[in-house]
């Protein structure tokens, strides 16, 4: 028969049981959202570099408009020799910049991924860290209660 | 000309960012860490709770087996103090009852609390071996001063004995004194001394034991210890001087009374012995066949017997052993009196005077009876009884002399005693015969003798003239024969057989 302080003992640790899982629960509700959040902020980032990367190759082409009309200005021909050099200088070096952008960007996603898949371990891990827990509370309830009997323990032997 | 190449080619590639890493990410683990933790502080906990009630279990086991042998040297104590155990016995009891106490069991316990147990019961053996040989000692101590007495009691009961010497005795005690000394130490010169004066006592007591009875002899002895110089002077305490004089004084007011008790019932059994002479000599003087030569002759009666019987020789002789009414009556009422009255008859003795001076023997012996019956609850009762019919009977306490009354009381106490002698041979109790509710009443017998208060004044004034007026009609005739009335109210004398009869008219 349950006594006083055994019933308290069970509704503690039921309490305390239940309590660790809503916060297992909670912990990983909140790492997935974070983890949503780090995803969508990579990918803004990403996009936003892409977009630079069409800017500065717009801008590449314009500055080989600019160096094109220079040069035919000076009178050189287009399309060859020193011309034609230059403006490929030109276009490689702003396709080199738009790169580096997109570069940025993927790292950006890359580390928002990541950072991602980190908090949704994270979260799993509160789920599974507090399943655990309110193992624990289980098993020291239970060793409690067993060590509070021991008179009984002594006499069933 | 400055050709516009712009600026590019220079930018270089952002770091990747910081990747804020939760630490909950690592975390896969810390729970099964921590249920493990757990189960091993429970597992621990549990553990350490099993090793405290082992070691509480050994402990309880251990004062279990303290308690047992400390309960068995208690009782071996008890046993050597009330003598049912020796001293010598007592080491094999203790071993073989501590063998029988179960040990601790300290097998499940630790090593330290079982190494703990295992000394501690060495230490309770130790312990308990030590004051068991202290209680040994003490009782050897015990055994030899009760050894030692039983000696001294010994030869003070020699020193008691007839023919003791008690010089002897004394040297005995003496001889004890190697003993004395090494059982009571410094005591034992006091303690001798007790003895020996206890000797001495005894032997003054056995000496007033041997002396009882002899008062010459107890009055020697007890000079002798009143005197200075006596023989016990220096022998006896006060104390014990006192004791033995009033020992002796005792044993002498004792002798006294026994003297005086065997001279008191040798006197009693010589006025016996005598009575009954006296009585076969009224039976042979009835029967005329005594002479007075023989009486005198007789020794062992008084003079004063001598002369009584010669007396009631004569007057059978002389025909004078006749009964006056007036003598019966008056020798009955000094026979009843109260105790100490001055003329009260207390003794056959006082009897033998009146034959012969208006008592007849007969009449004589009845009266002997009334005195001999008269210390007895049935006298008593008789006597009472006897009274209460003299009242009804004999008007003479009323008015004087009433003769006629006197006779009629007479007459019915002879009718009286005859029936009741024959009742209680019948197996009537005296309860039976004198109880009014009772059918055998003898009252009864009373109404015949009675006269109304007229015929009593006349009676009276006749015997005043000279002339008795009419007297009953007697009880029994000349032969001896009673008077009966018949259920017609015819009276008449019949024989004792009942097949002869007198008519009266």
């Amino acid at each position: 028969m349950c006594t006083g302080i055994e019933l308290i003992l069970l509704a503690g640790t039921a309490a305390s049981v239940v309590g660790q899982v809503q916060q297992g629960r909670q912990q990983k509700e909140m790492a997935d959202a974070q983890a949503v959040q780090a995803i969508q902020e990579g990918a803004y980032r990403a996009d936003a570099a892409k977009s630079q990367a069409e800017k500065i190759r717009r801008a590449g082409q314009a500055q080989v408009g600019a160096a094109n009309a220079a040069l035919a200005k000076s009178g050189v021909k287009l399309g060859e020799g020193t011309p034609l050099e230059i403006q490929k200088a030109i276009t490689q070096n702003s396709e080199q910049d738009a790169l580096t952008a997109i570069l940025s960007g993927k790292r950006m996603l890359s580390s928002a991924e990541m950072e991602a898949r980190l908090l949704r371990k994270s979260g799993d891990n509160a789920v599974e860290n507090s399943y655990y827990g309110a193992g624990s509370t289980i098993l020291a309830a239970g060793g409690q209660y067993a060590r509070g009997g021991w008179k009984d323990m002594a006499k069933g032997e | 000309m400055r050709i516009p190449v712009g600026d590019f080619g220079n930018a270089t590639p952002d770091a990747a960012p910081r990747v804020n890493i939760p630490r909950g990410a690592f975390s896969k683990g810390q729970g099964l860490e921590q249920l493990g933790n757990t189960g091993m502080n429970v597992a621990a906990q549990m553990m350490e709770d099993q090793r405290a009630l082992n070691r509480a279990r050994s402990a309880n086991d251990f004062q279990d087996y303290r308690i047992a042998e400390q309960g068995l040297r208690t009782n071996i104590d008890t046993a050597l103090a009330d003598g049912s155990l020796s001293s010598a016995d007592a080491p094999d009891a203790y071993k073989s009852g501590l063998a029988d106490i179960p040990k601790p069991n300290a097998s499940f316990a630790d090593p330290v609390t079982a190494e703990n147990v295992s000394r501690g019961i060495g230490q309770v053996q130790a312990e308990g071996a030590q004051k068991l040989q202290h209680s040994i000692i003490g009782a050897v101590a015990i055994e030899q001063k009760a050894e030692l007495k039983r000696g001294m009691w010994q030869i003070n009961q020699l020193a008691g004995a007839v023919g003791a010497d008690p010089a002897k005795e004394i040297a005995q005690i003496n001889a004890f004194d190697a003993e004395g000394m090494q059982i009571y130490g410094a005591e034992w010169p006091t303690i001798k001394q007790e003895w020996t004066a206890q000797t001495w006592f005894d032997v003054a007591a056995s000496n007033i034991e041997r002396s009882s009875g002899s008062i010459t002899a107890l009055q020697a002895i007890q000079a002798d210890l009143k005197d200075p110089k006596g023989s016990y002077a220096d022998k006896l305490d006060t104390k014990a001087n006192t004791a033995l004089r009033i020992k002796v004084e005792q044993q002498i007011q004792g002798a006294i009374i026994d003297a005086n008790n065997a001279r008191v019932i040798a006197e009693r059994e010589k006025a016996q012995q005598q009575d009954q002479i006296m009585q076969g000599y009224l039976a042979r003087t009835v029967a005329g066949k005594l002479t007075v030569g023989e009486v005198l002759k007789n020794k062992d009666l008084t003079f004063q017997q001598q002369l009584h019987m010669k007396s009631i020789i004569e007057a059978q002789a002389n025909k004078a052993d006749v009964t006056d009414n007036r003598v019966f009556i008056n020798t009955f009422n000094r026979i009843h009196a109260a105790p100490g009255a001055k003329d009260a008859i207390t003794s056959p003795d006082q009897l033998y005077p009146l034959v012969g001076h208006g008592l007849s023997i007969t009449d004589m012996a009845r009266l002997r009876a009334e005195v001999e019956g008269k210390n007895q609850p049935e006298g008593e009762m008789l006597k009472n009884f006897k009274k209460m019919a003299q009242d009804q009977i004999d008007a003479s306490t009323l008015f004087g002399k009433d003769q006629v009354g006197a006779e009629n009381f007479y007459k019915w106490n002879v009718y009286f005693d005859q029936q009741f002698a024959e009742q209680r041979k019948a197996g009537k109790s005296p309860h039976d015969l004198l109880d009014p509710t009772s059918k055998d009443y003898l009252g009864k017998t009373i109404s015949g003798f009675t006269r109304t208060l007229a015929q009593q004044t006349a009676d009276m004034a006749a015997t005043m003239g000279g002339k008795p007026a009419a007297l009953l009609t007697p009880l029994k005739n000349s032969k001896g024969w009673t008077l009966q009335t018949d259920a017609k109210g015819n009276k008449a004398y019949v024989s004792p057989d009942g097949k002869q009869f007198e008519t009266v008219k």
